[in-house]
C-alpha cells in the first residue's frame, strides 16, 4: 500500500488533482466558519440586488441580494455530499453484485448481467429524467438514492469482469482444493484484489456524479431551491448572463475544477495500481 | 586470434525505488569470429542484462558506466550515435528472444516480417526481398516455405515461430547472433529440434553465437566456451568441456550437481542452500559465499577478481589463492 | 495397481472443452482428456509426464475434481467424487490438495503468507487461535521456512520460499495425496533441488501421495516410482520409472527421453528429432495422435487409421502403440562418455 502511494505522489497531475479535491473538500466542510453570511438569507432586496465582485462580496450577489460566496461555498456542501453518497451507493450495491455475480456464475451471473446489459442500453439522463418526472420533490435523500441506483452497473460489469479473471489465478483455484465455501473466498480473496479498481472507479465517478447533479438540478428536477446547489445556481444565473455574469460563473468554475481535480486523482490512482496502464 | 567482439568492464545499474541495481557489474569477455559463447546462470544473475546492453536495448531507467566498452571490429558501440548503431543492430549483430509468441508482429505476415529487416538494411526490390525470405525460410527448415510465407503468426507452432524468429535474425547475415533464451518457452521435443538448427546453422553459417541460458543442459551441445555468471559477474569462463569435466568455481560445481539429470543414478539432488541474492543488494565479499560451502573469512570481506587459472579459464574465486582449502 | 484398494482411481476419464461458435453453433471442442484410466496406490509417487497440451494439468484436476469430467468416475478412498454432495465433497477436499507451478499466482498477494497457511485450518477447524499460530509456525519449520516470514507478504519472498509457503499451506489441513502441478519447473536450478528433496523428505515422514505432473522427465525420475506418459489428451504408456527410462516402449517416450538436453558435451549428436507439429489441438489426426510425428521403422497404415488401444503389455506396464514388441532403442541414456574426466574433479 506504502508502495502505492509512492508511485500515487510521484505523478505530477495527480498531486494537483490531490491538492484541488483536498481545497473542495476543505472548503466545502468549512462553508458556515468561511462564509460572513447566510447563504439563503435575502439580504437587502433593494440595495444590494445583483451587485458586481467587490471586497464586501468577493464573487457579487444574485437577484435575491443573496451573498454569492456563501452560497459557492455551501453549494459545495451539497454538490459534494450528494456526489459522495451517491458513489457510495452505487459502489456498494454494484460491487456486492458484481462479486457475487462473477463469483457464482451460472444461471444467476447471466440473469444478473444481461439485466446490466439492459439498463446501461438506456441513457442514464433519460433513465432519470423518467424517474424523477414520475417522482416529484424527492428531497435530497430520494436524489441520492435516485443517483446511485441508477449508476451502479459500470461498477456491477468491472467488478464482475476482474472477479472472472481472478478466478481462473491458481490462488483462487486454491481456495476451492482447500475446500472453502463461497462467502469466505467472495470476501477474503476476491474482494481485496478487486479493491484498486472499484476504488479508481469510485473516484472517477464522484466528478461525473457532481456533473450529472448540477445539470438535473440546471433542468430543475435535482436539488430544489432554496437549498443552494451549483446547477440551481447556473440556471438562475442563465438568464442574467449579460446583466450579471458572475451569477453562472462563479459555481461553474467551481464545478469544472471538481471534475478535473477528481479525474486526475481517479488517473492518477489508476496508473499508480497498474503501471502499464500508459 | 583477434576478437570480433569485446567487452570490457560493462557496468549496468538500474534506478529503482529499493536503490541503485547492479544488474551487471564488471564484465568482460571476448567473442571470436565463428565461436559459441554461452553465458549462464541463474533468473537475476545479469545474463540477459548483458546482452541488453551489447545492443543498447534497454529502457531509460537503465545506466551504463561510462568506463565500459563493447568494441565490434573495433568500433565502440556505446559510443555510437543512435543511427550509427541502428546500422549494426539486425544487420551486424542480430538478437532472438525467448518468446517468440510475443516477438513476431500478430497483424503481420510472416513473409512481411522476414522482410522487413532486409529493406530496412538494404537497398532490395519486393521481389527479390521476398525471394530471399523464401530462401530464409527454407534455411531455417520450414519446409513449404513458399505457402507458409503468407501465414500469420498465431497460425504457427511455437517452434516454427522460433524457427522465423531466427529466420528474421538471419536476414541480412549477421556476424553475431545473440539467443536469449531460445528455447526456454519451447516443449523438450520442440527444444530438440531449435537446438540441432542453431548447430547446424552455426557449422554452414560460421557466425559467431552468443547464447544465454539458465540451462546447462542446453549449452553443452552447442557452446564452445562458457562463462557462468552469478551476483552480476562472470565467475568462472572456460572452454565447454573443461566447464563440465572439471568445474572450479564452487558455484558451477554446485550447479552441475544440483541438476536432475538422465545419464547419472537418480539419487538425492546435492541443492545449494540458501537463496538467489537480489540485485539491489548483492552480499559483501564474493557474492556467493553465504551459500558456498567452502567459504571461509576472506570471501565474506573481500571480492575476489577474476584471475587466470590457466591460458583457458578465468575463475573468480579465493580458492585460486589458497587451493589447499579445497577439500580433498 | 496390484493394492486391492487404491487411494485414486480415475476411470476412462474424458474432458471437454468447447469454445468459439455462438449460442452451441460452430462452436469447436477440444478433447483435452481423452479416455484415461489411472490409479494411484496409497503412498505411492506417480510421475504425470508430457508436454503443453497434453492434457497433463486438466487430468490433475479432474482427479481432485476442480474440473467436472464430461465422462468417467475418480474415486477417491473409495468414495466416488462425482456422486459426492457439496459438503461431503469439502469435507474429502481436505485429504487432497494442489501445489501449483507459478508460486507467485498460487498465493494471494494481499495475503500475508502465514495467514494464507492458516486459514485453512480455521476453516476445516482443525486448529484455532493460538494453536492455529503455533502450527504455523511448526509447518513453516517443517517446510524449511523461518517463523519470521509468516508476517510478510509474497512477493516479499523468492520463488522458492514462496513455493514452501504453498506446500505447508497443503500440509496444513492433513492432506494425503498432493497434486503437484509442475512444481519445480519456474525454480531457478540451484533452488529447484532443494524443493525437490524436501518433497522427497516429506513423503517419507508423512506417508504421502504424490501426483507429480511435469514437463521434465529428468526431474520425475527423482521423485516418481511409477510414470504415466501423456500425448495429445491419452496416456502413451506408464511403467515404473527405473523400466521406463531404460527401456522404453513407446516411440514418443523415447523421444521425450532423447531430447532431454544433458549437460555433458559428449553426449550431444544423439537426440531423436521429431518432425514439428503440424496440427491443432482441435484437429488431432484419426488413428494414433502421434503417427505424423513417429520415428518408429515400422509406422503404417494401421497407425493412420486405427488408435491404438493401452494394453497391458508386462506386468506393471501399459502402452499404446501398435508396435511395442519392437520397440525403437533409446539412442543414449546409458551411452557413457569417453576421454573425459570423472564428473566430480574434488
Amino acid at each position: 500500500m506504502t508502495e502505492l502511494w509512492h508511485r500515487f505522489f510521484a505523478l505530477h497531475r495527480a498531486r494537483v488533482g490531490l491538492v484541488l479535491v483536498a481545497l473542495l473538500g476543505g472548503l466545502a466542510i468549512l462553508a458556515p466558519v468561511l462564509a460572513s453570511y447566510d447563504p439563503s438569507v435575502q439580504l437587502d432586496l433593494a440595495n444590494r440586488q445583483l451587485l458586481p465582485p467587490s471586497i464586501a462580496h468577493p464573487f457579487g450577489t444574485d437577484f435575491f441580494s443573496r451573498d454569492m460566496v456563501a452560497r459557492v461555498l455551501h453549494g459545495a456542501r451539497i454538490s459534494l455530499s450528494v456526489a459522495l453518497l451517491s458513489v457510495a451507493l452505487s459502489v456498494t450495491v454494484g460491487a456486492a453484485l458484481g462479486l457475487i455475480s462473477g463469483a457464482l456464475g451460472g444461471v444467476l451471473d447471466t440473469i444478473l448481467m444481461r439485466l446490466v446489459d439492459a439498463a446501461l442500453a438506456v441513457p442514464r439522463v433519460f433513465l432519470l429524467l423518467l424517474v424523477l418526472a414520475l417522482w416529484h420533490d424527492v428531497g435530497l435523500v430520494g436524489l441520492i438514492m435516485v443517483i446511485g441506483l441508477t449508476s451502479w452497473f459500470d461498477v456491477a460489469r468491472i467488478v464482475r469482469a476482474e472477479v472472472m479473471s481472478l478466478k481462473a489465478r491458481e490462488f483462487i483455484v486454491a481456495t476451492r482444493a482447500l475446500g472453502f465455501g463461497m462467502p469466505r473466498v467472495a470476501f477474503r480473496h476476491l474482494l481485496p484484489n478487486v479493491a484498486a479498481p472499484i476504488i479508481v472507479t469510485a473516484t472517477l465517478g464522484i466528478g461525473q456524479i457532481v456533473l450529472l447533479e448540477a445539470g438535473l438540478s440546471y433542468l430543475g428536477i435535482g436539488v430544489q431551491p432554496p437549498t443552494p446547489s451549483w446547477g440551481t445556481m447556473i440556471a438562475d444565473g442563465q438568464a442574467l448572463l449579460t446583466r450579471a455574469w458572475w451569477i453562472a460563473t462563479f459555481p461553474g468554475i467551481a464545478i469544472v475544477l471538481t471534475v478535473i481535480g477528481f479525474s486526475l486523482v481517479g488517473d492518477g490512482l489508476r496508473d499508480a495500481i497498474d503501471p502499464q496502464t500508459r | 586470434m583477434t576478437a570480433l567482439l569485446r567487452v570490457r568492464r560493462l557496468r549496468t545499474t538500474f534506478a529503482s525505488d529499493a536503490g541503485t541495481v547492479r544488474a551487471v557489474d564488471d564484465v568482460s569477455f571476448d567473442l571470436a569470429p565463428g565461436e559459441t559463447l554461452a553465458i549462464v546462470g541463474e533468473s537475476g544473475c545479469g545474463k540477459t542484462v548483458t546482452a541488453l546492453s551489447i545492443l543498447r536495448l534497454l529502457d531509460d531507467s537503465a545506466h551504463i558506466a561510462d568506463e565500459a566498452t563493447v568494441e565490434y571490429d573495433g568500433v565502440n558501440l556505446l559510443a555510437l550515435s543512435s543511427r550509427e548503431l541502428r546500422r549494426i543492430r539486425g544487420a551486424e549483430i542480430a538478437m532472438i528472444f525467448q518468446e517468440p509468441t510475443t516477438s513476431l508482429n500478430p497483424v503481420l505476415s510472416v513473409g512481411t516480417q522476414v522482410t522487413e529487416t532486409l529493406r530496412a538494411h538494404r537497398s532490395i526490390g519486393r521481389r527479390a526481398a521476398r525471394q530471399r525470405a523464401v530462401e530464409l525460410l527454407n534455411l531455417v527448415g520450414i519446409v513449404d516455405a513458399e505457402h507458409r510465407i503468407r501465414a500469420y503468426p498465431h497460425e504457427l507452432s511455437g517452434g516454427l515461430q522460433q524457427r522465423v524468429m531466427i529466420a528474421i535474425a538471419l536476414a541480412c547475415d549477421p556476424k553475431i547472433l545473440i539467443a536469449d533464451e531460445p528455447t526456454t518457452a519451447l516443449d523438450v521435443t520442440v527444444q530438440a529440434q531449435i537446438l540441432e538448427l542453431l548447430a547446424e546453422l552455426k557449422h554452414r553459417l560460421g557466425m559467431a553465437m552468443i547464447l544465454i541460458s539458465h540451462d546447462l543442459g542446453v549449452v553443452a551441445g552447442l557452446a564452445d566456451r562458457i562463462a557462468v555468471m552469478y551476483g552480476g559477474q562472470i565467475v568462472e569462463e572456460a572452454p565447454t568441456s573443461l566447464l563440465f569435466s572439471q568445474p572450479s568455481h564452487p558455484y558451477t560445481d554446485a550447479l552441475l550437481q544440483a541438476v536432475p539429470r538422465l545419464d547419472r543414478p537418480a539419487h538425492r539432488l546435492t541443492a545449494i542452500p540458501g537463496v538467489v541474492p537480489r540485485a539491489s543488494d548483492w552480499p559483501a565479499g564474493c557474492r556467493f559465499h553465504p551459500r558456498c560451502a567452502l567459504a571461509w573469512e576472506r570471501c565474506g570481506s573481500e571480492l575476489p577478481t577474476l584471475a587466470e587459472e590457466s591460458a583457458a579459464r578465468r575463475v573468480r574465486c579465493w580458492l585460486l589463492e589458497e587451493p589447499q582449502r579445497r577439500s580433498p | 495397481m496390484t493394492e486391492p484398494h487404491p487411494l485414486v482411481e480415475a476411470q476412462s476419464l474424458i474432458k471437454e472443452f468447447r469454445f468459439g461458435g455462438f449460442l452451441g453453433t460452430g462452436s469447436r471442442v477440444i478433447r483435452a482428456v481423452d479416455d484415461v484410466t489411472l490409479s494411484i496406490a496409497r503412498g505411492e509417487a506417480v510421475g504425470l509426464v508430457g508436454e503443453s497440451g497434453s492434457g497433463k494439468t486438466t487430468l490433475g484436476r479432474l482427479i481432485l475434481r476442480l474440473l467436472e469430467p464430461s465422462e468417467g468416475t475418480v474415486r477417491f478412498d473409495g468414495h466416488d467424487l462425482l456422486a459426492l454432495d457439496r459438503r461431503s465433497l469439502r469435507t474429502l477436499r481436505r485429504r487432497m490438495q494442489v501445489v501449483f507451478q507459478d508460486s507467485a499466482g498460487s498465493l494471494n498477494p494481499r495475503m500475508m503468507v502465514g495467514a494464507a497457511v492458516r486459514e485453512p485450518m480455521v476453516v476445516h477447524r482443525l486448529y484455532r487461535g493460538r494453536a492455529a499460530d503455533a502450527r504455523v509456525v511448526e509447518l513453516f519449520g517443517e517446510v524449511g521456512l523461518d517463523a519470521s516470514h509468516v508476517g510478510q507478504y509474497p512477493h516479499e519472498l523468492s520463488g522458492g520460499q514462496r513455493q514452501r509457503v504453498g506446500i505447508a499451506r497443503a500440509l496444513s489441513v492433513e492432506a494425503e495425496l498432493l497434486v503437484l502441478d509442475e512444481p519445480v519447473s519456474a525454480l531457478d536450478v540451484s533452488v529447484q533441488a532443494q524443493v525437490l528433496n524436501l518433497l522427497a523428505d516429506l513423503r517419507a515422514r508423512r506417508h504421502l501421495t504424490y501426483l507429480f505432473i511435469a514437463h521434465d522427465l529428468a526431474v520425475v525420475r527423482h521423485l516418481a516410482e511409477r510414470v504415466a506418459v501423456m500425448y495429445a489428451g491419452r496416456l502413451a504408456e506408464s511403467a515404473p520409472t527405473a523400466t521406463l527410462f531404460t527401456r522404453p516402449l513407446h516411440p514418443y517416450t523415447t523421444s521425450l527421453l532423447s531430447a532431454i538436453p544433458t549437460p555433458d558435451p559428449a553426449r550431444q549428436a544423439t537426440r531423436i528429432v521429431l518432425a514439428d507439429e503440424t496440427k491443432r489441438a482441435t484437429e488431432r489426426p484419426r488413428g494414433c495422435a502421434f503417427h505424423e510425428r513417429c520415428p518408429h521403422p515400422r509406422k503404417d497404415e494401421r497407425c493412420r487409421a486405427e488408435a491404438p488401444a493401452l494394453r497391458n503389455v508386462e506386468p506393471e506396464r501399459h502402452v499404446a502403440c501398435h508396435y511395442s514388441d519392437e520397440p525403437i532403442p533409446v539412442p543414449s541414456v546409458a551411452a557413457r562418455p569417453t576421454g573425459h574426466a570423472p564428473d566430480d574433479p574434488a
